[in-house]
């Protein structure tokens, strides 16, 4: 499945008076996308965007062409979709399989049980979690249950990947291997990362700095 | 071993006491084996797959016993896995509701068989439910809610899902208790519209409102009401009469129908 192109247009996302995020226009490619910004400069707000946590106050996102806004077209762009929010988003009670296997599940990947769990298994595999499948997520360290989460983003070959800081509590050998993920899939994707390190995303194709929620400065490399 | 033979087993194309007999003949045979793996390496991909489902089945750890019971009974493989993460799932909250709605089936008076002895068990068995579904989703329940609201699965149908699952739990939950009841007769199923009608409520509002106020709305509401009914009319089971089941039943379609008009707003409507 080819990846899609973002479109953001005239988007506005408001909390009660407060205006989270502003972007005029905005088009989005495949590759690695790296949005930059300082803490409150809507990075998050607009990745959740991205990934249809929340529709827009204002304006449309389109992914492949298809607008965000009817439930059929938020199904068809979720099942192309992995998200990792920037929070712990691993519940402490599942085991590592089961928690990647669960979003795998619930986001169709497959037609039968052998598909999904050969995606759940190449899922574990690129992020460093096969020692772990039975261990319940509680018991594991903060840079491991990052990786489950990563992994939960990735299953199944998402065309559209949104990772709000990804490399938080990873090593650098965890991070090492989260760079070659992302290499992999750099063609065949389009991925959109928030991060504080700007070094790191002098590595993606383009940097997009936040400030106050709109668009300070966008440089393709 | 013919080139057709091999070609076929790969498309996956054979039938599966063939393809059994050709991956036998080919384990036995050391230098089929190695043809074999010569072989595959043209079709690398489909190798690989192969690979990852057999290796994943040597670390996928054994499904819950809700899971499996969940298969046995007839739910698809997928649905079954989705069920058995229900956070509200587990079996220290089960265990805690019957502890304390077999306190409240037996309550009062040892040698008290009227059904108004069973007044807090009735009370009590539909608010499980409402907070059985108000803790099974929702960012305030559920660690990972943020991420399941961007499969195609989130809104309604997965809270459904999680609803049919805690009703599961609950009614098995309250029947235990039901039936240590020292009250024997209909009354003992008299929470039984109640609950549903409850938690029809619950999704109904939650379309307007997180889960969790709607449940707690709507329990205050019910407590207020069996209090009420049972102050008025001087009867303290007055609320689970026919005229109270009756309404819970009115209530149970009326909360359908509005589900079935809002089925797509817990689709696009965001974190709360």
């Amino acid at each position: 499945m080819s990846a899609p192109v973002v479109a953001v247009d005239r988007v506005e996302q408001h909390f009660g008076r407060r205006v989270a995020v502003r972007v005029g226009s905005l088009t989005l490619r495949p590759g690695i996308t790296f949005v930059t910004g300082a803490n409150g400069s809507g990075k998050t707000t607009l990745l959740r965007l991205l990934a249809t946590v929340m529709p827009p106050s204002v304006g449309s996102i389109t992914v492949g062409g298809v607008e965000l806004g009817a439930p059929e077209d938020l199904v068809s762009v979720r099942r192309r979709l992995g998200y990792a929010p920037q929070d712990d988003s691993v519940p402490p009670r599942l085991r590592t399989y089961d928690v990647i296997d669960t979003i795998a599940a619930m986001r169709e990947i497959g037609r039968d049980h052998t598909t999904r769990s050969a995606a759940v298994y190449s899922a574990m595999r690129s992020m460093d979690l096969l020692d772990v499948a039975s261990e319940r997520c509680g018991r594991l360290s903060g840079g491991t249950r990052r990786r489950v989460a990563l992994a939960a983003a990735v299953v199944g070959t998402p065309s559209l990947l949104v990772l709000d800081e990804p490399t938080a509590f990873l090593d650098a050998d965890q991070r090492g291997r989260l760079d070659l993920e992302l290499a992999r899939r750099r063609t065949s994707t389009t991925i959109v990362i928030a991060t504080h390190d700007r070094e790191w995303a002098r590595l993606g194709d383009r940097i997009i700095e936040l400030g106050s929620g709109e668009v300070l400065s966008d440089e393709s490399l | 071993m013919t080139n057709a033979l091999f070609d076929a087993y790969r498309s996956g194309s054979l039938a599966a006491p063939a393809a059994r007999a050709f991956e036998d003949r080919v384990t036995a045979d050391e230098t089929l084996r190695a043809d074999v793996t010569a072989a595959a390496a043209i079709g690398t991909e489909r190798l690989a797959f192969g690979l990852d489902v057999v290796l994943a089945a040597t670390i996928a750890p054994r499904p819950s016993r809700f899971e499996r019971a969940a298969r046995r009974i007839g739910v698809p493989e997928r649905i079954a896995r989705v069920l058995a993460a229900t956070p509200a799932l587990r079996v220290a909250w089960c265990v805690a509701v019957l502890v304390v709605l077999v306190v409240a089936a037996s309550a009062g008076d040892a040698t008290d068989k009227s059904p108004q002895r069973l007044a807090p068990f009735l009370a009590l068995a539909p608010i499980v439910s409402v907070l059985g579904v108000a803790l099974s989703y929702g960012p305030f329940a559920d660690r990972s809610h943020e991420v399941t609201s961007t499969t195609p699965l989130a809104g309604l149908r997965l809270l459904m899902l999680r609803t049919a699952a805690v009703l599961v739990a609950a009614f098995t939950v309250s029947g235990l208790a039901a039936l240590l009841a020292p009250s024997k007769g209909l009354i003992q199923l008299a929470w039984l519209l109640p609950t549903i009608a409850l938690v029809g409520a619950t999704l109904t509002l939650s379309t307007r409102v997180s889960v969790q106020t709607a449940a707690s709305m709507v329990g205050a509401a019910w407590l207020v009401i069996v209090i009420v009914v049972g102050q008025v009319t001087n009867n303290a089971v007055a609320t689970f009469g026919a005229a109270g089941q009756i309404a819970c039943a009115g209530v149970t379609l009326i909360a359908a129908a509005v589900l079935v008009v809002r089925r797509d707003t817990h689709s696009v409507r965001g974190l709360e």
